[in-house]
Protein backbone atom coordinates (compact mmCIF):
# COMPACT_ATOMS: atom_id res chain seq x y z
CA UNK A 1 0.00 0.00 0.00
CA UNK A 2 2.74 2.06 0.40
CA UNK A 3 4.46 1.56 -2.49
CA UNK A 4 1.39 2.07 -4.60
CA UNK A 5 0.76 5.69 -2.06
CA UNK A 6 4.41 6.59 -3.88
CA UNK A 7 4.21 5.67 -7.16
CA UNK A 8 0.77 7.45 -7.10
CA UNK A 9 2.62 10.19 -5.88
CA UNK A 10 5.00 10.49 -8.10
CA UNK A 11 3.21 9.84 -11.70
CA UNK A 12 0.70 12.94 -10.00
CA UNK A 13 3.72 15.18 -9.53
CA UNK A 14 5.02 13.94 -13.27
CA UNK A 15 1.72 14.08 -14.92
CA UNK A 16 0.85 17.62 -13.43
CA UNK A 17 3.90 19.09 -13.18
CA UNK A 18 5.12 17.89 -16.56
CA UNK A 19 1.80 19.13 -18.14
CA UNK A 20 2.15 22.60 -17.12
CA UNK A 21 5.71 22.93 -18.12
CA UNK A 22 4.68 21.61 -21.27
CA UNK A 23 1.39 24.43 -21.66
CA UNK A 24 1.44 26.99 -18.66
CA UNK A 25 3.28 30.27 -19.79
CA UNK A 26 3.01 33.68 -17.86
CA UNK A 27 0.12 35.88 -19.64
CA UNK A 28 1.93 38.94 -19.84
CA UNK A 29 0.34 41.62 -21.96
CA UNK A 30 3.52 43.91 -21.06
CA UNK A 31 5.54 41.92 -23.35
CA UNK A 32 3.00 41.93 -26.01
CA UNK A 33 2.65 45.74 -26.26
CA UNK A 34 4.65 46.61 -29.48
CA UNK A 35 2.29 43.87 -31.14
CA UNK A 36 -1.16 45.13 -29.29
CA UNK A 37 0.00 48.26 -30.29
CA UNK A 38 0.89 47.70 -34.01
CA UNK A 39 -1.81 45.70 -34.64
CA UNK A 40 -4.22 48.15 -33.42
CA UNK A 41 -2.33 50.97 -35.33
CA UNK A 42 -2.60 48.93 -38.56
CA UNK A 43 -5.99 48.78 -38.04
CA UNK A 44 -6.54 52.82 -37.87
CA UNK A 45 -3.96 52.95 -40.73
CA UNK A 46 -6.53 50.85 -43.04
CA UNK A 47 -9.37 53.09 -41.81
CA UNK A 48 -7.48 56.36 -43.15
CA UNK A 49 -5.47 57.19 -40.21
CA UNK A 50 -2.26 58.66 -40.37
CA UNK A 51 -0.60 58.02 -37.48
CA UNK A 52 1.94 60.60 -35.83
CA UNK A 53 5.24 60.41 -33.91
CA UNK A 54 4.78 60.34 -29.78
CA UNK A 55 7.26 61.20 -27.09
CA UNK A 56 6.13 57.81 -25.87
CA UNK A 57 7.16 54.57 -26.77
CA UNK A 58 3.98 52.79 -25.15
CA UNK A 59 1.53 55.41 -26.78
CA UNK A 60 0.39 55.72 -30.12
CA UNK A 61 -0.65 59.12 -31.83
CA UNK A 62 -3.15 59.02 -34.83
CA UNK A 63 -4.79 61.77 -36.73
CA UNK A 64 -7.69 61.61 -39.38
CA UNK A 65 -9.13 64.64 -40.86
CA UNK A 66 -10.39 66.93 -37.64
CA UNK A 67 -10.24 63.72 -35.27
CA UNK A 68 -6.95 63.13 -33.55
CA UNK A 69 -6.21 60.38 -30.64
CA UNK A 70 -3.73 59.11 -28.55
CA UNK A 71 -3.86 55.70 -27.83
CA UNK A 72 -2.29 53.07 -25.13
CA UNK A 73 -3.02 49.53 -23.87
CA UNK A 74 -3.30 49.60 -20.02
CA UNK A 75 -3.69 46.90 -17.29
CA UNK A 76 -7.58 45.92 -16.64
CA UNK A 77 -6.15 46.17 -13.03
CA UNK A 78 -5.00 49.72 -13.49
CA UNK A 79 -2.28 51.91 -12.49
CA UNK A 80 -1.12 53.16 -15.72
CA UNK A 81 -4.16 55.44 -16.43
CA UNK A 82 -3.30 58.47 -14.58
CA UNK A 83 -0.20 58.76 -16.33
CA UNK A 84 -1.59 58.79 -19.62
CA UNK A 85 -4.48 61.25 -18.86
CA UNK A 86 -2.49 63.58 -17.48
CA UNK A 87 0.49 63.42 -20.61
CA UNK A 88 -1.97 63.58 -23.09
CA UNK A 89 -5.64 63.95 -21.91
CA UNK A 90 -5.24 67.71 -21.86
CA UNK A 91 -8.28 69.40 -23.43
CA UNK A 92 -9.59 65.44 -25.11
CA UNK A 93 -11.99 63.34 -24.11
CA UNK A 94 -10.18 59.94 -22.36
CA UNK A 95 -12.22 56.65 -22.92
CA UNK A 96 -11.86 53.01 -22.74
CA UNK A 97 -12.30 50.36 -25.64
CA UNK A 98 -12.46 46.55 -24.59
CA UNK A 99 -13.54 44.27 -26.94
CA UNK A 100 -15.15 46.62 -29.39
CA UNK A 101 -17.11 48.03 -26.50
CA UNK A 102 -16.43 51.66 -25.36
CA UNK A 103 -16.60 52.30 -21.63
CA UNK A 104 -16.35 55.86 -19.83
CA UNK A 105 -14.42 54.55 -16.97
CA UNK A 106 -11.71 51.49 -17.27
CA UNK A 107 -13.46 48.03 -17.04
CA UNK A 108 -12.22 46.02 -14.15
CA UNK A 109 -14.42 42.86 -14.11
CA UNK A 110 -15.03 41.67 -17.56
CA UNK A 111 -10.99 41.96 -18.64
CA UNK A 112 -10.22 40.60 -15.69
CA UNK A 113 -12.97 37.33 -16.40
CA UNK A 114 -11.91 37.24 -19.80
CA UNK A 115 -8.09 36.75 -19.22
CA UNK A 116 -9.27 33.89 -16.53
CA UNK A 117 -10.95 32.26 -19.64
CA UNK A 118 -8.12 32.62 -21.55
CA UNK A 119 -5.75 31.29 -18.92
CA UNK A 120 -8.68 28.22 -19.46
CA UNK A 121 -7.54 28.19 -22.99
CA UNK A 122 -4.16 27.08 -22.11
CA UNK A 123 -5.73 24.17 -20.83
CA UNK A 124 -6.68 23.13 -24.26
CA UNK A 125 -3.17 24.02 -25.24
CA UNK A 126 -4.50 26.99 -27.30
CA UNK A 127 -2.36 30.17 -27.27
CA UNK A 128 -4.09 32.52 -25.28
CA UNK A 129 -5.45 36.10 -27.28
CA UNK A 130 -4.37 39.26 -26.07
CA UNK A 131 -7.26 41.51 -25.52
CA UNK A 132 -6.14 44.25 -23.65
CA UNK A 133 -7.90 47.30 -22.55
CA UNK A 134 -7.12 50.65 -24.91
CA UNK A 135 -7.08 54.06 -23.06
CA UNK A 136 -7.94 56.66 -25.62
CA UNK A 137 -8.00 60.27 -25.46
CA UNK A 138 -9.40 61.83 -27.94
CA UNK A 139 -10.34 65.03 -30.45
CA UNK A 140 -14.48 66.20 -30.46
CA UNK A 141 -13.88 65.44 -33.92
CA UNK A 142 -13.85 61.74 -32.91
CA UNK A 143 -16.57 58.90 -33.76
CA UNK A 144 -16.04 56.85 -30.23
CA UNK A 145 -18.23 54.55 -31.77
CA UNK A 146 -16.32 53.83 -34.99
CA UNK A 147 -13.34 53.75 -32.93
CA UNK A 148 -14.43 51.09 -30.69
CA UNK A 149 -15.12 48.99 -33.92
CA UNK A 150 -12.40 49.34 -35.42
CA UNK A 151 -9.39 48.88 -32.43
CA UNK A 152 -9.09 45.53 -31.53
CA UNK A 153 -5.77 43.88 -30.81
CA UNK A 154 -6.74 41.03 -33.15
CA UNK A 155 -5.78 40.26 -36.71
CA UNK B 1 -3.30 -1.43 12.49
CA UNK B 2 -3.36 2.01 14.51
CA UNK B 3 -5.50 4.32 13.65
CA UNK B 4 -3.01 6.45 12.32
CA UNK B 5 -1.72 4.45 10.02
CA UNK B 6 -2.65 4.08 6.33
CA UNK B 7 -2.23 0.46 5.99
CA UNK B 8 -1.64 -2.64 7.50
CA UNK B 9 1.53 -4.98 7.94
CA UNK B 10 5.13 -3.95 8.88
CA UNK B 11 6.05 -0.57 6.94
CA UNK B 12 2.73 1.96 7.59
CA UNK B 13 2.75 5.21 6.98
CA UNK B 14 0.15 7.32 8.77
CA UNK B 15 -2.73 9.17 6.70
CA UNK B 16 -1.48 12.57 8.23
CA UNK B 17 1.74 11.81 6.65
CA UNK B 18 0.22 10.73 3.20
CA UNK B 19 -1.65 13.60 3.10
CA UNK B 20 1.01 16.01 3.53
CA UNK B 21 2.91 14.09 0.95
CA UNK B 22 -0.43 14.90 -1.76
CA UNK B 23 -0.32 18.44 -0.77
CA UNK B 24 3.29 18.78 -0.85
CA UNK B 25 2.76 17.99 -5.00
CA UNK B 26 -0.03 20.36 -4.83
CA UNK B 27 2.45 23.39 -3.53
CA UNK B 28 5.37 22.37 -6.31
CA UNK B 29 2.31 22.79 -8.99
CA UNK B 30 1.00 25.65 -7.41
CA UNK B 31 4.30 27.42 -7.06
CA UNK B 32 5.16 26.68 -10.77
CA UNK B 33 4.28 29.80 -12.89
CA UNK B 34 6.01 32.21 -10.11
CA UNK B 35 9.40 29.87 -10.16
CA UNK B 36 9.09 29.93 -13.92
CA UNK B 37 8.81 33.09 -14.30
CA UNK B 38 11.62 33.93 -11.24
CA UNK B 39 13.57 31.84 -13.43
CA UNK B 40 13.17 33.32 -16.58
CA UNK B 41 13.33 36.88 -15.92
CA UNK B 42 16.84 35.99 -13.54
CA UNK B 43 17.95 32.97 -14.29
CA UNK B 44 18.20 29.89 -11.69
CA UNK B 45 21.33 30.71 -9.04
CA UNK B 46 19.73 34.61 -8.79
CA UNK B 47 16.24 33.20 -8.74
CA UNK B 48 17.23 30.68 -6.10
CA UNK B 49 19.18 33.18 -3.95
CA UNK B 50 15.72 35.71 -4.04
CA UNK B 51 14.17 32.20 -2.79
CA UNK B 52 11.79 32.60 -6.40
CA UNK B 53 9.69 35.99 -5.44
CA UNK B 54 8.15 34.13 -2.88
CA UNK B 55 8.04 34.85 0.35
CA UNK B 56 10.33 33.23 2.94
CA UNK B 57 7.50 33.88 5.41
CA UNK B 58 4.94 31.94 3.03
CA UNK B 59 7.57 29.03 2.52
CA UNK B 60 7.80 28.93 6.46
CA UNK B 61 4.07 28.98 6.30
CA UNK B 62 3.75 25.84 3.61
CA UNK B 63 7.26 24.04 5.67
CA UNK B 64 5.18 24.45 9.28
CA UNK B 65 1.54 23.22 7.85
CA UNK B 66 3.22 20.35 6.10
CA UNK B 67 4.74 19.74 9.11
CA UNK B 68 1.41 19.85 11.26
CA UNK B 69 0.03 17.42 9.16
CA UNK B 70 2.91 15.04 8.73
CA UNK B 71 2.34 14.61 12.97
CA UNK B 72 -1.29 15.02 12.83
CA UNK B 73 -3.92 11.46 13.56
CA UNK B 74 -6.51 11.49 10.75
CA UNK B 75 -9.56 8.99 10.76
CA UNK B 76 -9.91 6.13 7.91
CA UNK B 77 -10.75 8.36 4.58
CA UNK B 78 -14.00 8.23 4.16
CA UNK B 79 -15.84 7.97 0.50
CA UNK B 80 -16.18 11.95 0.13
CA UNK B 81 -12.44 12.67 1.22
CA UNK B 82 -11.44 10.52 -1.63
CA UNK B 83 -13.46 12.46 -3.84
CA UNK B 84 -12.67 15.93 -2.66
CA UNK B 85 -9.00 14.31 -2.47
CA UNK B 86 -9.41 13.40 -6.42
CA UNK B 87 -11.25 16.46 -7.25
CA UNK B 88 -8.04 18.42 -6.08
CA UNK B 89 -6.02 16.24 -8.02
CA UNK B 90 -7.95 16.86 -11.46
CA UNK B 91 -6.78 20.84 -10.13
CA UNK B 92 -3.43 20.02 -9.38
CA UNK B 93 -2.95 18.43 -12.67
CA UNK B 94 -4.67 21.27 -14.95
CA UNK B 95 -2.30 23.39 -16.11
CA UNK B 96 -2.64 26.78 -14.36
CA UNK B 97 -0.61 27.13 -11.38
CA UNK B 98 -3.70 29.27 -9.66
CA UNK B 99 -6.33 25.89 -10.06
CA UNK B 100 -3.59 24.21 -7.95
CA UNK B 101 -3.91 27.14 -5.50
CA UNK B 102 -7.72 26.56 -5.62
CA UNK B 103 -7.13 23.14 -4.54
CA UNK B 104 -4.97 24.16 -2.07
CA UNK B 105 -8.16 26.29 -0.45
CA UNK B 106 -10.53 23.71 -1.18
CA UNK B 107 -8.86 20.38 0.97
CA UNK B 108 -8.12 22.80 4.27
CA UNK B 109 -11.77 24.42 4.17
CA UNK B 110 -13.63 20.54 3.40
CA UNK B 111 -11.32 18.97 6.50
CA UNK B 112 -12.22 21.91 8.73
CA UNK B 113 -15.89 22.36 8.00
CA UNK B 114 -16.57 18.29 8.59
CA UNK B 115 -13.93 17.97 11.42
CA UNK B 116 -12.04 15.69 10.04
CA UNK B 117 -8.75 16.21 12.06
CA UNK B 118 -6.79 15.95 15.54
CA UNK B 119 -5.63 19.79 16.79
CA UNK B 120 -2.19 19.11 14.54
CA UNK B 121 -4.08 18.47 11.53
CA UNK B 122 -6.30 21.62 11.99
CA UNK B 123 -3.19 23.84 12.47
CA UNK B 124 -1.62 22.32 9.25
CA UNK B 125 -4.83 22.86 7.35
CA UNK B 126 -5.56 26.52 8.73
CA UNK B 127 -1.92 27.59 7.54
CA UNK B 128 -2.19 25.85 4.29
CA UNK B 129 -5.54 28.25 3.89
CA UNK B 130 -3.51 31.45 5.08
CA UNK B 131 -0.97 30.57 2.78
CA UNK B 132 -3.43 30.04 -0.46
CA UNK B 133 -5.21 32.86 0.32
CA UNK B 134 -2.03 35.25 0.97
CA UNK B 135 -0.85 33.74 -2.72
CA UNK B 136 -4.10 33.73 -4.79
CA UNK B 137 -7.28 35.34 -2.73
CA UNK B 138 -5.45 38.13 -1.79
CA UNK B 139 -3.95 39.27 -4.90
CA UNK B 140 -7.33 39.18 -6.98
CA UNK B 141 -8.74 41.10 -4.47
CA UNK B 142 -5.60 43.49 -3.94
CA UNK B 143 -5.72 43.43 -8.46
CA UNK B 144 -9.60 44.52 -7.81
CA UNK B 145 -9.22 47.23 -5.39
CA UNK B 146 -5.75 48.51 -6.75
CA UNK B 147 -7.13 52.46 -8.13
CA UNK B 148 -8.06 53.26 -4.29
CA UNK B 149 -5.05 51.59 -3.10
CA UNK B 150 -2.39 53.16 -5.28
CA UNK B 151 -3.95 56.72 -5.16
CA UNK B 152 -4.08 55.85 -1.28
CA UNK B 153 -0.60 55.30 -1.18
CA UNK B 154 0.17 58.16 -3.21
CA UNK B 155 -1.84 60.20 -0.58
CA UNK B 156 0.11 58.91 2.19
CA UNK B 157 3.82 59.60 0.86
CA UNK B 158 2.49 62.95 -0.91
CA UNK B 159 1.16 64.41 2.76
CA UNK B 160 4.36 63.09 4.63
CA UNK B 161 6.96 64.18 1.43
CA UNK B 162 4.99 68.03 1.33
CA UNK B 163 4.89 66.78 -2.72
CA UNK B 164 1.60 67.61 -4.68
CA UNK B 165 0.36 64.46 -6.93
CA UNK B 166 -2.34 63.40 -9.50
CA UNK B 167 -4.22 60.11 -8.95
CA UNK B 168 -1.07 57.92 -8.36
CA UNK B 169 1.69 60.30 -9.75
CA UNK B 170 3.61 62.33 -7.28
CA UNK B 171 5.47 65.01 -8.31
CA UNK B 172 8.92 65.13 -7.05
CA UNK B 173 10.57 67.80 -4.77
CA UNK B 174 12.55 68.64 -7.82
CA UNK B 175 10.24 69.97 -9.57
CA UNK B 176 11.33 68.06 -12.77
CA UNK B 177 10.53 64.02 -12.16
CA UNK B 178 7.21 62.69 -12.08
CA UNK B 179 6.55 59.37 -9.81
CA UNK B 180 4.33 56.66 -10.73
CA UNK B 181 3.11 54.31 -8.02
CA UNK B 182 2.55 51.22 -9.78
CA UNK B 183 1.16 47.36 -8.03
CA UNK B 184 5.23 46.85 -7.49
CA UNK B 185 5.78 49.95 -4.94
CA UNK B 186 2.27 49.71 -3.27
CA UNK B 187 2.73 49.45 0.35
CA UNK B 188 -0.36 47.76 1.04
CA UNK B 189 0.92 44.53 -1.16
CA UNK B 190 2.55 42.99 1.53
CA UNK B 191 -0.28 43.74 4.37
CA UNK B 192 -1.41 39.75 3.34
CA UNK B 193 1.98 38.75 4.72
CA UNK B 194 1.69 40.54 8.40
CA UNK B 195 -1.27 38.91 8.19
CA UNK B 196 0.02 35.19 7.49
CA UNK B 197 3.21 36.14 9.89
CA UNK B 198 0.27 36.67 12.81
CA UNK B 199 -1.61 33.22 11.82
CA UNK B 200 1.65 30.95 11.95
CA UNK B 201 3.35 32.67 15.16
CA UNK B 202 -0.28 32.27 16.53
CA UNK B 203 -0.87 28.36 15.12
CA UNK B 204 2.28 27.89 16.18
CA UNK B 205 2.33 29.21 20.10
CA UNK B 206 -1.53 27.75 20.29
CA UNK B 207 -2.29 31.70 21.05
CA UNK B 208 -5.36 32.89 21.35
CA UNK B 209 -7.67 35.98 21.52
CA UNK B 210 -9.33 37.85 18.86
CA UNK B 211 -8.57 41.23 19.67
CA UNK B 212 -5.05 40.84 20.25
CA UNK B 213 -4.85 39.32 16.98
CA UNK B 214 -6.43 42.31 15.32
CA UNK B 215 -4.02 44.51 17.35
CA UNK B 216 -1.12 42.59 16.81
CA UNK B 217 -1.97 42.68 12.64
CA UNK B 218 -2.32 46.26 12.81
CA UNK B 219 0.95 47.17 14.28
CA UNK B 220 2.61 44.76 11.68
CA UNK B 221 0.75 46.08 8.66
CA UNK B 222 1.33 49.40 9.93
CA UNK B 223 5.11 48.40 9.80
CA UNK B 224 5.22 47.45 6.26
CA UNK B 225 3.38 50.61 5.28
CA UNK B 226 5.81 52.36 7.01
CA UNK B 227 8.96 50.70 5.61
CA UNK B 228 7.70 50.95 2.18
CA UNK B 229 6.34 54.45 2.19
CA UNK B 230 9.90 55.61 3.98
CA UNK B 231 11.58 53.44 0.66
CA UNK B 232 9.10 55.59 -2.14
CA UNK B 233 9.20 59.12 0.16
CA UNK B 234 13.22 59.10 -0.30
CA UNK B 235 12.88 58.80 -4.08
CA UNK B 236 10.41 61.47 -3.60
CA UNK B 237 12.67 63.91 -2.03
CA UNK B 238 15.47 63.10 -4.20
CA UNK B 239 14.72 61.43 -7.66
CA UNK B 240 18.57 60.87 -7.87
CA UNK B 241 18.24 57.77 -5.46
CA UNK B 242 15.77 55.82 -7.81
CA UNK B 243 18.16 53.16 -8.42
CA UNK B 244 19.50 53.04 -5.07
CA UNK B 245 16.25 52.97 -3.19
CA UNK B 246 13.83 51.03 -6.11
CA UNK B 247 16.85 49.56 -7.57
CA UNK B 248 17.89 45.57 -5.75
CA UNK B 249 19.53 47.11 -3.16
CA UNK B 250 16.33 49.02 -1.89
CA UNK B 251 14.16 46.39 -2.84
CA UNK B 252 16.44 43.95 -0.97
CA UNK B 253 17.01 45.70 2.05
CA UNK B 254 12.82 47.05 2.24
CA UNK B 255 11.71 43.14 1.85
CA UNK B 256 14.48 42.03 4.51
CA UNK B 257 13.40 44.90 7.09
CA UNK B 258 9.65 43.77 6.24
CA UNK B 259 9.97 40.24 6.93
CA UNK B 260 12.13 40.89 9.94
CA UNK B 261 10.01 43.35 11.53
CA UNK B 262 6.52 41.37 10.69
CA UNK B 263 8.09 37.95 11.82
CA UNK B 264 9.07 39.97 14.93
CA UNK B 265 6.13 41.63 15.94
CA UNK B 266 3.83 38.52 15.33
CA UNK B 267 6.29 36.52 17.82
CA UNK B 268 6.52 38.99 20.29
CA UNK B 269 2.15 38.99 20.30
CA UNK B 270 1.93 35.30 20.34
CA UNK B 271 4.14 34.79 22.50
CA UNK B 272 3.07 37.22 25.50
Amino acid sequence: MRGALIVGLILLSIVSLGLKFMIERPLNYDDLETTILGTASKKLRQNGFVEVGSTNPSVMGAVHGDCYLWMTAVRPQGGQDDLFEYQFGSGLKVVYIFDHMLFLERPTLLPIAKRMMEKLRQLAGRHPRPQPVFQLAHSVGCDERALADIIDAEN
Amino acid sequence: MSEATFSAEDRTISRGFALSLFLLVGIANAEFLNFYKSIETSGLFDAFMRTFDVSVIQIFGLYLSLRFLKDSMLPPFSTLDIVVLGFAGLLFIAPVSGLAWTALTLVPTYVLIFGRADDYGRRGMVLMMAVAYTSLWSKLIFKYFLDYILVFDTAIISTLTGTSRYGNLIFAADGRTTLEVLEGCSSFSNISIAVLAWIIARTYYGTHGVRRGLVFICISAAAVVAINTARIAVIALDPRLYELAHGTVGATIANFATTIAVTYISLVGARR
